[in-house]
């Protein structure tokens, strides 16, 4: 795990024979978690049970869309010519979301510089561009694709999330508002 | 260990350790505010609201209290004195509580006032009566819209007596007891004298310590005040008229004299320090609603608080 982290961070470029495994993405999104959850916590006002349980809720909910996402985005690969399984793919998307964990330090620097400073808000925005270039490449690598098809895997696997959202959630809550009003 | 790992190790430790620390510096306190948009700083004025039925936090329902908590109150002011703040704003707008919890944020601005010299203000909004006025009475200005109720200074202690209906029905109460008068306040049993007497001094002791307070917050002598202190509510207007109030005006206007008496030139910077997080805020009152449509009537401050001096306009 932290061989992976490091390689991700520091030298995303090294060639690694190891492709990454399961176990790794576990316990990212842990970690992943525990950086979102602690600061939202303290926001919240929450204790410790309370703390602990929205920890447990955002790792069952990342871990969950992790699921999701890998066996969605193996599927659309393969349709645009992708050789790899969901379980590497899961393991490349968990591999690529290790800047995450950086939101910690950001949480830290949002506190010191307050909301009014864009520092605050660039520093996320460049967290999650740095996520989404690392995933095109670990999704090509492990997909044996070219990085363009990896980008539009991935914008595709984006449309169908946004979609079921609208389905699921965004039009039966319009309709519940229209009937309610 | 190699280096690369004892690098990554280092890593997540040190974001981990950032969010805990985040964690544990608590929840930040409302936004700093100037002219209705967000600077960041340090705050000119403390705002602090007391919306609601005005109770000490242990008391209310299940599912919280809706209305204004005197610990979160004095927290508040707390928080508000640790920033050093110039001013403090109260934003009022209560029918009043329990007593003793109005009592315990008058204290609380009293004591604020006398060891800091920050400045205290009260903005009225649609009312400040009875327990809300006994928070009042301790600032150093009160602003009130003419329009807005104020006064109600009186204590009251209130309970359904429903023994006459059961004795119709033939239904009678049995009660074992250890004294006399530990049944004071049962609603299946009639009132008794004696019962009625104690009753009355509790009312009459609490009552006796709310216009002390009121005296001494408003610099109004007790003879003066005793007549208008029969639990009778004003207008602003006539408020002003009787010295319970300084000043017709809205929030704009009380902040502009917060400002004022703490020297602050320009656009007064405030935060809010009754901020809370939604789920603080909305768990209690979507839970005293769901009570009050169930016919379980928590509209009064909280259960429990039935039995208690109430300092409450009805």
């Amino acid at each position: 795990m932290l061989e992976s982290l490091y390689y991700t961070l520091f030298a995303p470029g090294s060639p690694r024979e190891a492709l990454p495994s399961l176990a790794t993405g576990w316990l990212t999104w842990l970690l992943v978690a525990a950086v979102l959850a602690l600061p939202l916590a303290g926001t919240l006002a929450l204790g410790g049970s309370g703390t602990l349980a929205l920890l447990l809720f955002l790792w069952a909910t990342l871990v969950l869309a992790w699921f999701w996402a890998g066996t969605a985005l193996t599927a659309i690969a393969r349709h645009l010519g992708g050789q790899g399984d969901a379980e590497a793919t899961m393991g490349a998307i968990a591999e690529a979301s290790w800047p995450w964990i950086l939101l910690g330090p950001l949480a830290v620097l949002g506190e010191l510089t307050g909301p009014a400073v864009a520092l605050h808000s660039v520093a996320h925005l460049a967290v999650a561009l740095w996520v989404i270039l690392l995933l095109v490449d670990r999704v090509a690598r492990v997909q044996r694709l070219d990085r363009a098809r990896a980008l539009g895997a991935l914008s595709l696997l984006v449309a169908l999330f946004v979609l079921g959202g609208l389905l699921l959630v965004g039009i039966p809550t319009l309709v519940a508002a229209y009937w309610v009003a | 260990m190699r280096l690369d790992r004892v690098l990554a190790l280092v890593l997540v430790l040190a974001c981990l350790a950032a969010a805990v620390g985040v964690w544990l510096t608590g929840a930040p306190r409302g936004e700093v505010v100037t002219g209705g948009s967000v600077t960041g700083g340090t705050p000119d004025i403390a705002v602090i609201d007391v919306y609601g039925a005005i109770g000490d936090g242990g008391a209310g329902s299940p599912f919280g209290q809706d209305g204004a908590n005197s610990v979160a109150l004095l927290q508040a002011l707390r928080d508000a004195r640790q920033d050093h703040v110039k001013a403090v704003l109260l934003r009022v707008n209560s029918p009043g509580g329990t007593a003793a919890a109005s009592q315990a944020v008058n204290e609380a601005i009293a004591k604020l006032r006398k060891e800091t010299k920050i400045p205290v203000v009260v903005s009225v909004g649609d009312m400040a009566a009875s327990g809300a006025y006994y928070i009042s009475s301790a600032a150093d200005r009160i602003v009130a819209n003419p329009a807005s109720m104020v006064g109600s200074i009186g204590v009251i202690i209130h309970e359904e007596n429903i023994s006459s209906l059961l004795s119709r029905y033939g239904v009678s109460d049995v009660t074992i007891k250890s004294g006399a008068h530990k049944d004071l306040l049962s609603p299946f049993k009639p009132v008794n004298p004696g019962d009625r007497q104690i009753l009355q001094a509790l009312v009459n002791d609490t009552y006796a310590q709310f216009l002390a307070a009121v005296s001494t917050g408003r610099h109004i002598p007790l003879a003066t005040l005793r007549p208008l202190a029969d639990g009778r509510v004003f207008t602003g207007r006539q408020a002003l008229a009787l010295h319970l109030v300084d000043a017709l005006g809205n929030y704009d206007d009380a902040l502009a004299l917060t400002a004022k008496l703490a020297g602050v030139k320009g656009t007064p910077a405030t935060r809010d320090y009754t901020a809370q997080p939604f789920w603080q805020e909305f768990v209690p009152h979507l839970g005293s609603e769901l009570m009050g449509r169930l016919g379980l009537g928590t509209q009064a401050p909280g259960f429990g608080m039935a039995r208690v001096p109430l300092a409450l306009w009805e």
